[in-house]
């Protein structure tokens, strides 16, 4: 008997394995909805100042990380029309990050279908900046080139509260919009309309932590760490009723 | 027992991956442990995104399917000629950009060995075979071989 066919895979093992990979080991709460981990050639630590407060997430990339480096939370849920995610992202260990050649992604949404080769809603990159960081931010369009960025944004210090809100929409009604520093309630500091991003199949999942470094980032940055903080995500109806701020 | 049955024992031929171009919707079924060899020339860029959205790449790739009863001890070891610095992913459920990968290897250069591990349980898994693009020395494709290793006791 073929030894790779030997069982039939059922719905409730399936489940039971992908629950089986959630980080139980910390001693903190994993931030909602975040439930799994993936690090490869990195350092990557959840912890928190006390059990009961949701994890910070910790990642440092392992001077021997190439392309496959990372070290990153995510999940996967029900599509969603809209969603809302917020953390605090702090750079303060980073030395001599000032140019734009270092750069690693650090965020991500996705969505149901693939249109057609990528999934993305949002992918936020963190590049080097003179006198701190810039973010690249690019929303997927639904057509086209599929990925439009924004202005690159130059942060004011070194730690920052990012929010970024999504709508799903047909036709031209969808929108992608960020928040520097500043609540959901805000003008929001930038956004892209027009969107036609329906053709993603709504909002599934997204991924926060380092991956996919340049190389001129791992050679400069190895060992140290960018720390996620007070990570918020409205995609979590099962915990809260309303989301509509976060920690600064 | 968890001893390894490598693929050039199981497989004496027919094991090489056909000339076509393996994709999402058409991919080379490893049914046993053994020996694969593939040209990722002769493939596209199908997943500029891997693990989540997380890792970008944007590399020819070829893609295999697995599905396992149990992948305790079961190993994936490319292979790639001199010259192709590869990559390796082991991604569940479903072929896509978004999918989750339990692994992924680019820990060596060019011509260097990857090597990724099956968690333990049943799985169903997309192998994706790909190479790292950036580095003008190396080439952006070229040929390989995939070893499939598994233990004795999983053949039954």
């Amino acid at each position: 008997m073929n030894f790779l066919h030997g069982c039939l895979l059922e719905p409730l093992a399936l489940l039971l394995l992908a629950t089986a990979s959630v980080a139980h080991a910390q001693s903190c709460v994993a931030p909602i909805p975040f439930q799994y981990e993936f690090s490869n050639a990195a350092t990557t630590s959840l912890s928190a100042a006390t059990p009961s407060d949701p994890c910070a997430l910790s990642v440092a990339m392992d001077a021997n990380a190439r392309s496959t480096g990372a070290g990153f939370l995510h999940y996967q849920g029900a599509p969603l029309t809209s969603a809302r995610y917020s953390f605090q992202l702090d750079t303060s260990a980073l030395t001599s990050f000032t140019s734009p050649v270092q750069r690693v992604q650090i965020f991500s949404v996705n969505g149901q279908q693939t249109q057609p080769q990528q999934s993305h809603l949002l992918i936020v990159m963190l590049m080097g900046g003179s006198p701190n960081p810039t973010l690249r931010i690019l929303a997927g369009t639904g057509t086209g080139t599929y990925l439009q960025a924004f202005t690159p944004v130059s942060l004011t210090q070194t730690s920052n509260v990012l929010r970024f809100e999504i709508t799903i929409g047909s036709g031209t009604q969808a929108t992608v919009s960020y928040w520097i520093n500043h609540d959901f309630t805000a003008t929001p500091d930038g956004f892209v309309m027009g969107l036609e991003n329906d053709v993603y199949g709504g909002i599934v999942g997204a991924e926060l932590g380092l991956s996919s470094p340049s190389i001129s980032f791992v050679t400069a940055q190895n060992g140290r760490a960018v720390v996620f903080d007070q990570i918020q995500s409205s995609d979590d109806a099962l915990f809260y009723d309303d989301f509509s701020g976060g920690a600064q | 027992m968890n001893h390894f049955l490598f693929v050039s024992v199981a497989f004496a031929v027919g094991t090489s991956s056909p000339a076509f171009a393996q994709s999402c919707a058409n991919p080379i079924e490893i049914t046993f442990a053994g020996l694969l060899s593939g040209n990722t020339c002769n493939s596209t860029n199908q997943l500029p995104y891997l693990a989540n959205g997380a890792i970008t790449s944007l590399d020819n790739q070829d893609i295999y399917h697995l599905r396992v009863g149990d992948g305790t001890g079961i190993q994936l070891t490319l292979r790639p000629a001199a010259g192709l610095d590869g990559t390796l992913f082991a991604c569940r459920n479903t072929c896509s950009a978004s999918a989750s990968c339990v692994a992924a290897a680019d820990n060596g250069g060019a011509g260097a060995q990857e090597t990724v591990e099956l968690p333990p349980g049943p799985g169903d898994y997309y192998i994706v075979v790909g190479s790292v693009v950036s580095d003008s020395t190396v080439s952006d494709c070229g040929t390989y071989e995939l070893y499939v290793a598994a233990p004795l006791d999983s053949a039954h």
